[in-house]
């Protein structure tokens, strides 16, 4: 029972789990996914709008002029520093903002040349967020031990960090290079040496009691400018270096630049190449914003640009800002893992409620098949129990009301068996006991009667005694008949079936029969097909042919006849015929001649029949489930008896 | 001569008329015949005149050492039981009753070993009586690929072994004694040495 | 010696019958009512067939001849015993008696039948009498 629970549960659990599941998904789905999307975009949109005002605003500050005149090498010069602080302080009120600056055309197609950059070395004081691309968590461990990148980073980035002792040997402040490679290293082993031999020394010459002492707004201080000095040296002899960098940590874990030296400003005139920045390159024409964002060796961005006119309105130039977008990219993964987490817990949810659901449906149908079985094992005890006031509470009790109903028919058609069985019973005992009753006197009668006959000389008496003796005679057949008809409708009587060959079956019985047929010159003709096989008990089958066909005989007159004996076979049945010539029969005698003690005669010592062989056939028949019926055109016509059997 | 076929017929209560039946007017077969009838020793004799009387063929109760020869009937005498033991000799034993008879049936039929040649025939007969002496013979005779047959119900004066042979599914034919000698004739043949 | 018939029944119509259809034949007929009679018979050296009647009260036929091979009657005797009776089939309490009942005759009989075949049981006695 238990795994049929399962089974039927399953199926139904599965369906529904699979149409609740599919619903589920597909609701929590499309609206976390407009969300996502649409949010998305919003925050994008937002972002982007703002950058571009931001741009273009920061365009309209930037003195054209001035701007126009700056050549290459005009680092130093004042129209160089007084726009650079103009765009400086831009960034100042933007955190975000990573750098702003501006460019113009080149010769060269899509080569544009970099004029104002505000990329510079960071004041003291100044976050190092975990976002920028210079953060790497190796930088927790670089207190306690000079560390170094396991690998060349993505845009060839690689990072170098020693710790910075005081005079009590505690790391106070990490020393940070970053290095960008441009090349292929070969040796990495060696590369990665190098550099960590470069920070241990370099680390080594700081001290760290003064480094300790620096405070925002120490730039001018000695002690800054002395590590600044060191590190510009370092800087000088390794091209490669991008920034160079003491830092400390905060007690809330955020680190701080001290001293620091951006490597990479760009100088006037340094080419770059816009051909990957389609927006870029449109900028001339109006302020734009990047469609997408931009990774690149410096990390997430997003750019927005704006041209810079001169007093005739024409677009000379370019205002360029980028924009630190990661934490954007870090709440877009959030979300993500938020619409992830959801998901898997719609598929929970929805297998739960669809397994819940469905055993709510599927346990009273398993009640009712377990309970279906039960009865079809005969066990019509069986009740369902159900508490549920739904349409399958109603089902149960219509269960039960119909297996107490079955249970009460079945004990009655019980009882009136019981009292069937008991009554045939009584009939057989009744017909032995009238059997051995009837023979008792009968014997003494058959057996002593042909002696007198014998012994009697008187030829009257003699002649008295012969009727005497045939009607005794008479008597023990109609007895021993009799008995046989009534033990024929015994149940239990078997019947041995099997198959059996008809034509020759016939031809046994004519053979056995044949001195009849010649005492009256009666011709017997046997049209049986040879193939035709019939299920029957084979004994039963002789008397049953027997008994036709000597009835056939007695219903012909002396001076000849014929009999025929033909047989039809059908899908599943054979029909038998025993046709004669004789004395035929009318239409109410067909009525009744199946009836037990009937005779077409009254006269019945004449021919000498017990009226009982045609019930007999018909018991034979019957209980063989064929039919029996005879045929007459009329009197003086002859008679057919037909018969049905199975085919075999 | 050694038979080419042997016939061994079992026979119990009514088994007087009804052996007598099959041997009445039976032709000198080409076999060597054993009769097993459960009787007293007193009806032995009486048995056996029955039949040789009615029958071309020898009839003799059987004795140990007897060859089975073609054309001759053994009757089994009570009190012993008969098997068939090496070179188709006959053997009488002192053995205990099988199926509370003796001789049994059962005991002489499962003695018979096959075959030969192919051209030897066992058939074993099965008549009227009371029980089941001769179900397991008949039933080793039919798996041993011989030819049996059971007397029918109608002629059975007690329809008890040849019925429990038949639902048992071991019986070739069904036969009245007429026919069961009718078979026996076409089976065996006759043979044309006269007695 | 003549030939002796025991006719053993609880019918006495029975007895008469068997009486008058025998001794015209040159039978010795001897009459029993019960199985008691005709063990006593048997005990007073009644030799020759005896035709059994089934159903008799007291002792039914099956157990009058199992107190007749008990008592050992049939050894070296000339006892063929057949079973006259009203039952068309034998019942259980046959098991084990098969050997020792040649026949089984069913009432009514034909008695030009039954004289016949009780005569074969006589058929060639090698004079030990």
């Amino acid at each position: 029972m238990k795994d049929r629970t399962l089974k039927g549960g399953f199926s139904i659990a599965f369906k529904l789990f699979f149409v609740l599941l599919f619903l589920i998904l597909v609701l929590t789905g499309t609206t976390t996914f407009f969300v996502y999307v649409g949010s998305k975009e919003a925050l994008r949109e937002d972002m982007s709008s703002h950058l571009v005002d931001l741009a273009t605003t920061t365009a309209l500050m930037v003195d054209v002029d001035k701007h126009s005149q700056l050549d290459v090498g005009d680092e130093n010069t004042g129209n160089y520093k007084e726009i650079r602080a103009v765009l400086q302080s831009v960034k100042a009120v933007n955190p975000k903002i990573d750098d702003i600056y501006t460019m113009v055309r080149s010769d060269e197609e899509n080569i544009w040349l970099f004029v104002v950059d505000t990329h510079e070395s960071k004041q003291i004081g100044a976050e190092l967020t975990t976002t920028s691309h210079f953060y790497d968590p190796l930088m927790e461990s670089a207190l306690e031990h000079p560390v170094a990148g396991e690998e060349i980073m993505e845009w060839g980035s690689f990072k170098a960090m020693a710790p910075i002792y005081n005079s009590n040997g505690t790391a106070v402040a990490i020393l940070d290079v970053d290095v960008c490679v441009e090349e292929e290293v070969e040796d990495f082993r060696a590369f990665r040496d190098y550099w960590l031999d470069l920070v241990k020394s370099t680390a080594q010459k700081i001290d760290g009691d003064n480094h300790s002492q620096l405070k925002i707004g120490d730039e001018n201080s000695d002690t800054y400018r002395e590590i600044k000095t060191i590190l510009e040296s370092v800087v000088a002899e390794n091209p490669e270096i991008e920034d160079i960098s003491t830092m400390v940590k905060s007690e809330d874990g955020a680190w701080f630049y001290i001293v620091d030296v951006y490597a990479m400003t760009p100088e006037i005139g340094e080419e770059y190449d816009v051909s990957p920045y389609p927006e870029m390159q449109l900028a001339f024409e109006g302020p734009i914003a990047d469609e997408e964002i931009t990774m690149d060796k410096w990390g997430v961005w997003l750019s927005a640009y704006a041209p810079i006119y001169d007093k005739r309105g024409t677009a000379v130039a370019i205002l360029g800002i980028d924009m630190d977008v990661g934490h954007v990219l870090a709440a877009e993964k959030r979300l993500r893992s938020i619409i992830a987490i959801i998901f898997l817990g719609a598929l929970l949810l929805s297998m739960i409620i669809s397994i819940l659901f469905a055993r709510h449906f599927t346990r009273p149908i398993d009640q009712l098949k377990f309970g279906t079985s039960r009865v079809i094992r005969g066990d019509l005890s069986h009740r369902i129990e159900s508490d549920r006031k739904d349409e399958f509470g109603e089902l149960a009790t219509a269960f039960n009301h119909m297996t107490v109903s079955l249970q009460e028919h079945i004990e009655k058609l019980k009882e009136r068996t019981t009292e069937v069985e008991k009554l045939l019973r009584h009939k057989d005992d009744f017909i032995t006991q009238l059997g051995h009753d009837l023979k008792t006197p009968l014997t003494p009668l058959v057996a002593l009667l042909p002696t007198m006959e014998k012994r009697e000389k008187d030829p009257e008496l003699k002649e008295l005694l012969e009727v005497t003796i045939h009607n005794v005679n008479y008597m023990k057949d109609l007895v021993i008949k009799t008995l046989q008809l009534a033990r024929l409708t015994s149940p239990d009587v078997e019947l041995i079936i099997e198959d059996i060959n008809l034509l020759q079956k016939v031809n046994d019985v004519i053979k056995s029969e044949k001195f009849i047929f010649k005492k009256k010159d009666i011709k017997v003709e046997n049209k049986i097909n040879g193939k035709i096989i019939v299920t029957a008990d084979k004994l039963r089958l002789e008397e049953l042919f027997s008994n036709l066909i000597t009835n056939a005989v007695k219903f012909t007159p002396d001076g000849g006849g014929t009999i025929t004996i033909d047989a039809k076979k059908d899908e599943d049945f054979v029909t038998i015929s025993v046709k004669d010539t004789g004395i035929g029969m009318t239409g109410k005698q067909l009525e009744h001649i199946f009836e037990a003690f009937y005779k077409v005669d009254e006269s019945r010592h004449e021919l000498d029949s017990s009226g009982l062989g045609l019930s007999i056939c018909k018991r034979i028949v019957e209980k063989h489930g064929g039919k029996i019926w005879a045929e007459s055109p009329g009197k003086g016509m002859g008679t057919t008896f037909y018969f049905t059997l199975k085919s075999g | 001569m050694y038979a080419k076929n042997t016939v061994i017929i079992g026979s119990s209560t009514g088994g007087f008329r009804i052996v007598g039946r099959i041997f009445s007017n039976l032709p000198k077969l080409n076999a060597g015949v054993i009769v097993v009838q459960h009787m007293l020793k007193s009806v032995n004799e009486p048995f056996k005149e029955k039949l040789n009387r009615n029958t071309q063929m020898e009839v003799k109760i059987a004795e140990d050492g007897d060859f089975l020869e073609y054309g001759k009937v053994y009757v089994a005498p009570s009190g012993y039981q008969l098997k068939i033991v090496k070179d188709r000799k006959i053997g009488l034993f002192s053995d205990g009753k099988v199926n509370a008879v003796r001789p049994s049936i059962d005991v002489t039929m499962r003695s018979v070993k096959f075959k030969s040649s192919s051209e030897d025939q066992i058939i074993g007969v099965i008549l009227t009586g009371m029980g089941k002496d001769g179900v397991e013979g008949i039933r080793h005779i039919k798996r041993s690929g011989g030819i049996t047959i059971a007397q029918d119900e109608d002629t059975s004066i007690i329809y008890g072994i040849p019925k429990a042979a038949y639902e048992a599914g071991v019986v070739s034919f069904a036969l009245t004694p007429e026919k069961i000698r009718d078979k026996l004739i076409e089976l065996c043949g006759i043979t044309k040495d006269r007695y | 010696m003549k030939k002796k018939v025991m006719i053993v029944d609880d019918d006495p119509y029975i007895l008469i019958t068997i009486r008058e259809i025998f001794e015209p034949e040159g039978f010795e007929v001897v009459t029993a009512s019960g199985g008691r009679e005709c063990l006593e018979e048997l005990k007073k050296g009644f030799k020759g067939v005896i035709l059994m009647d089934i159903m008799m009260p007291q002792m039914d036929g099956w157990d009058a001849i199992r107190e007749i091979v008990a008592r050992g009657y049939t050894e070296g005797n000339i006892i063929a015993i057949a079973m006259l009776t009203a039952k068309d089939v034998p019942d259980q309490k046959m098991e084990g008696l098969q050997e020792y009942v040649i026949d089984y005759i069913t009432k009514p009989f034909d008695p030009k039948e039954l004289v016949a075949t009780v005569e074969e049981y006589f058929i060639y006695q090698k004079s030990k009498e």
